[in-house]
């Protein structure tokens, strides 16, 4: 394989991890700061709690992306390394196309969650509620780079192993 | 049987739930990521719902992933697993086996009794029976193979001990059902140190009575100066399960609050007291929590489509019709339940399970004056036990690895403790007080 598209590959792997480790950090400083502004002045931001659960939804849907991405998911791989490589492959082809459609649905109903939410805007952060629905969508384009490259790699006739449980441990 | 709807749809949702659950239980084996595998089998629902007289929105797929997550509660989460991977960056783990080591080494049972004792300790810290299996494994199991124990008994040892990890707070398992059961997390944290204890104790007489049978060995007794300084610097990691069980005693914080205090806590140790946390350490850990997390709250948003759908097709009701007409007695239904979830915990993961079932079973159970708290308990207890049962085990597959013998052998190698555990569970089944005690004492 190229490596210098290997390179660029890991290098975008790499920020978008840094990113949502950051976007922990933050919204743990945020539960904090509340936490804090509470109990020892009583007065608690308005955005206490709505801002951080924000953050977490994005952290979800961009991080299962990115963690997909470099191989962290959960998968069970015991019953599909004893399938001879032919029938294996096909198999493996089949799910991944499942798999893509059900991404496509994800996008394609998001659309109109995401027209009836924008132009309400929440009243804890004055932020459109759009913004929450946006998180998944995005996610679900990075899950299908997921599954283009998955797919590529088995029509190069090398092995899915993108996240299995028997190697990585989780 | 109530008719909520229609009489076709009566007869075709169960059918449609079955077909469902084939395909959900055939992805999985096949190898599909269990996220996605759970997102298609309600896909399917969803799809073959269209023909029937109550089709669902597919609309409904989309939004129940967003809201399912989209919560303060769960959001403690993320945080209990940071401070976990601080905690083991800054070196805890071997920290609190030393503690252990220090308190039980010398008596009969030796290594099996620090391994039980570590992990106690270990699930006062993490939320999770995989991390706690895969930390205190990977130093104690090389450890004990060189001491003479076989690499089964070691590994088996490990695997039931890390059961305790879910039941003692903090808990990941917990925090989830709670959120989905709409029990309060602190009840349920609360509700879960004395049956972990329990737990506890009964794997450590296991201990020491097999190590007399089979002539196992003991360590030497530290100098008391060594002791000394391994119980200094133990305790201190133990103040994150105080922090969280106070908090919540005493009506300080949430437990979302009380995660982000334990993460300011476990950095204070780290920087100030162990001086080992470098801030590529912090950044690393905050990574490694972030994605560990999203991968987590994928297979439960996913999951939580399969919650929408059971409410909206009415399956709750159908399922407990059932159940009824079996029987009426909750005990008599408790022999059920935990049948059925320690046969589907063999086959599936926990998650996924608890969150598809809750929904049903919980309206069910309370209905018949079982108290929630109990029942969580009964049930997270069950799908741990599952992650330590062959044929499919996330737990077994861990220790598998680390101790290099298959997952059969780590089985059989930990079946005595198993035997504690499944009395332990009917013990605990039965005897409600031991779980409620204390969320009566101090919370009520």
């Amino acid at each position: 394989m190229d490596t210098r598209a290997n390179g660029f590959a890991n290098r975008v792997r790499l920020v978008g991890s840094v990113l949502c480790g950051t976007v922990l950090v933050v919204f743990t400083s945020l539960v904090l700061y509340s936490v804090i502004m509470r109990y020892f002045f009583g007065a608690p931001p308005m955005w206490g709690e709505e801002l951080p659960k924000l953050l977490f939804v994005w952290m979800i849907f961009v991080g299962a992306g990115f963690a997909y991405l470099s191989g962290a998911n959960i998968r069970m791989t015991v019953l599909i390394d004893r399938v001879p490589k032919k029938p294996r492959r096909v198999i493996e082809l089949i799910m991944h196309l499942i798999v893509v459609v059900m991404l496509l649905v994800i996008l394609w109903y998001s659309v109109p969650i995401y027209q009836l939410t924008r132009n309400f805007d929440s009243l804890a952060t004055g932020l459109s509620e759009g913004w929450k629905y946006l998180a998944l969508p995005i996610g679900a384009c990075l899950l299908l780079i997921n599954e283009f490259i998955r797919i590529a790699r088995i029509l190069r006739g090398e092995p899915d192993r993108s996240g299995s449980i028997a190697d990585k441990g989780h | 049987m109530r008719r909520v709807c229609g009489d076709d749809w009566n007869r075709a949702a169960p059918m449609l739930l079955t077909i469902a659950i084939i395909l959900l239980f055939m992805f999985v084996l096949l190898g599909m990521d269990i996220a996605y595998a759970i997102g298609v089998a309600a896909l399917g629902f969803i799809a073959m719902s269209q023909f029937a007289d109550r089709p669902i929105d597919p609309v409904l797929f989309a939004q129940s992933m967003t809201n399912g997550v989209d919560s303060y509660a769960l959001l403690a989460i993320p945080m209990f697993v940071f401070a976990g991977e601080l905690m083991t960056k800054c070196g805890v783990t071997r920290r609190l086996i030393n503690f252990a080591a220090s308190l039980v080494a010398h008596r009969p049972g030796g290594l099996a009794n620090v391994g039980i004792t570590g992990n106690l300790f270990m699930a006062g810290i993490s939320g999770s029976a995989v991390a706690d299996a895969a930390a205190t494994g990977s130093v104690l199991i090389p450890e004990m193979k060189r001491r003479g124990y076989s690499s089964r008994y070691a590994a088996g040892v490990i695997s039931a001990a890390a059961t305790m990890a879910p039941i003692i707070p903090p808990s990941i398992m917990f925090i989830l059902l709670a959120s989905i059961a709409n029990i309060s997390v602190g009840e349920l944290f609360i509700a879960g140190i004395l049956p972990g204890l329990f737990l506890y104790v009964g794997l450590i007489l296991m201990s020491g009575f097999l190590a007399r049978r089979r002539n196992l060995p003991t360590e030497p007794k530290m100098a008391s100066r060594e002791r000394w300084s391994a119980v200094r610097s133990g305790l201190l990691p133990l103040g994150a399960p105080f922090i969280i069980v106070m908090t919540k005693v005493l009506g300080i914080a949430t437990p979302t609050e009380s995660a982000a205090v334990v993460v300011l806590y476990t950095l204070a140790l780290g920087v100030f007291v162990y001086r080992e946390l470098s801030p590529s350490d912090f950044l690393a850990a905050a990574v490694g929590a972030s994605l560990t997390t999203a991968v987590i709250m994928m297979t439960v948003a996913t999951s939580q489509i399969f919650g929408s759908i059971a409410v909206l097709a009415g399956l709750g009701t159908m399922i407990q019709d059932t159940l009824l007409t079996l029987s009426q007695n909750p005990y008599v239904l408790f022999i059920i339940v935990n049948i059925a979830l320690l046969m589907l915990g063999t086959f599936l993961d926990p998650l996924p399970l608890m969150l598809i079932l809750s929904p049903i079973l919980f309206p069910l159970m309370t209905s018949l004056g079982v108290d929630p708290i109990h029942l969580g308990l009964v049930m997270v207890l069950n799908l741990v036990m599952g992650m330590v049962t062959p044929p499919i085990g996330l737990n077994l597959f861990v220790m598998s690895r680390i101790s290099g013998v298959g997952i059969i052998d780590v089985f059989l190698g930990g079946l005595p403790y198993y035997i504690v555990l499944w009395t332990c569970l009917i013990v605990l089944t039965y005897v409600p007080a031991i779980t409620l005690f204390l969320p009566n004492l101090l919370l009520r």
